[in-house]
């Protein structure tokens, strides 16, 4: 019998509590209605409607910057969906937007290869555990060069950018018997001072 | 795909090599019109031309920047991190 697995990493709050939301919204992007190259040239307009269509319902004198954060946060985690996800299966992308009263909160998933998810986990756990962000981002930016000079691409700036934007992160990683969905989390504080 | 920002990087790789040849002192890189830098723009700037121009004697680098974008108000300063040789204007 298939093993099932679920392996939550930080502080990962169910999207399925839907009905607890003021105000919840879906965007599926269809792996097999649109090719990958397509794909990531849609993705930077999906998240800027994600943002501009998102701060409306916030505070005036927040709006722009949930309209900046959200669009960043959105392209971070689309590009990584694009990049990563597994393209075998049908809906490769799923993003949920949720607002709750205090935050509000961004839903990723897409299914991935299984090879991949060691390294994710090890991304995940490093920036979860870093006390300094800026630090993190210098150390990575030192890596990409000495990797740039390698003939080498590396980048993990991603997940480090939303979190240098006072964002948390959390993941759910569902191992199934044919496929491995991950989803990613991040928080986007409303009820903060504006930086 | 990633590798859009190759085009990017190799104009960068121009920009360190003539301005290491010709000995000039000062490189000022203007993102004021900049309204959106997703995490891969943001390593090649600092990577490929940032991080470079640190490695070419006697030269400084200024950025100017708009307080108009948030992502510049909370991201450019961060570069400070990584060079000691550069000025960050804002207006």
């Amino acid at each position: 019998m298939a093993e099932y697995k679920t392996i939550m990493i930080g502080d990962f709050v169910d999207s399925k509590e839907g009905e607890r939301f003021d105000l919840s919204s879906t965007l599926r992007l269809r792996a097999r209605s649109i090719d990958q190259k397509r794909l990531w040239a849609s993705k930077d307009r999906s998240a800027e409607f994600m943002g501009d269509i998102w701060s409306l319902f916030v505070d005036s004198e927040k709006e722009e910057r949930i309209r900046t954060v959200l669009h960043s946060v959105c392209v971070e985690l689309i590009e990584n969906s694009v990049k990563y996800g597994c393209q075998d299966y049908d809906y490769i992308i799923t993003t949920d937007l949720c607002l709750k009263r205090d935050e509000l909160l961004v839903y990723v998933a897409n299914k991935s290869d299984p090879s991949q998810i060691p390294a994710l986990e090890t991304a995940a756990h490093l920036i979860l555990n870093t006390d300094n962000i800026r630090t993190l981002f210098k150390q990575k930016m030192k890596e990409a060069k000495a990797a740039k000079k390698q003939g080498r691409n590396m980048s993990q700036l991603g997940y480090i950018r939303i979190v240098m934007q006072n964002v948390s992160l959390a993941w759910q990683i569902e191992m199934g018997a044919e496929a491995t969905v991950v989803t990613t989390l991040a928080k986007i504080p409303l009820a903060e001072k504006d930086a | 795909m990633p590798e859009e920002y190759e085009e990017i990087e190799d104009f960068f790789e121009t920009v360190i090599n003539e301005v290491s040849e010709e000995n000039l002192t000062e490189l000022i890189l203007d993102l004021r019109a900049l309204t959106f830098l997703n995490s891969s723009g943001i390593k090649t700037i600092c990577v490929s031309l940032v991080m470079e121009a640190d490695d070419v004697e006697g030269l400084r680098m200024k950025i100017l920047c708009s307080n108009s974008f948030t992502w510049q108000v909370e991201t450019i300063p961060t570069f400070k991190d990584l060079i000691d040789n550069l000025d960050i204007v804002f207006e």
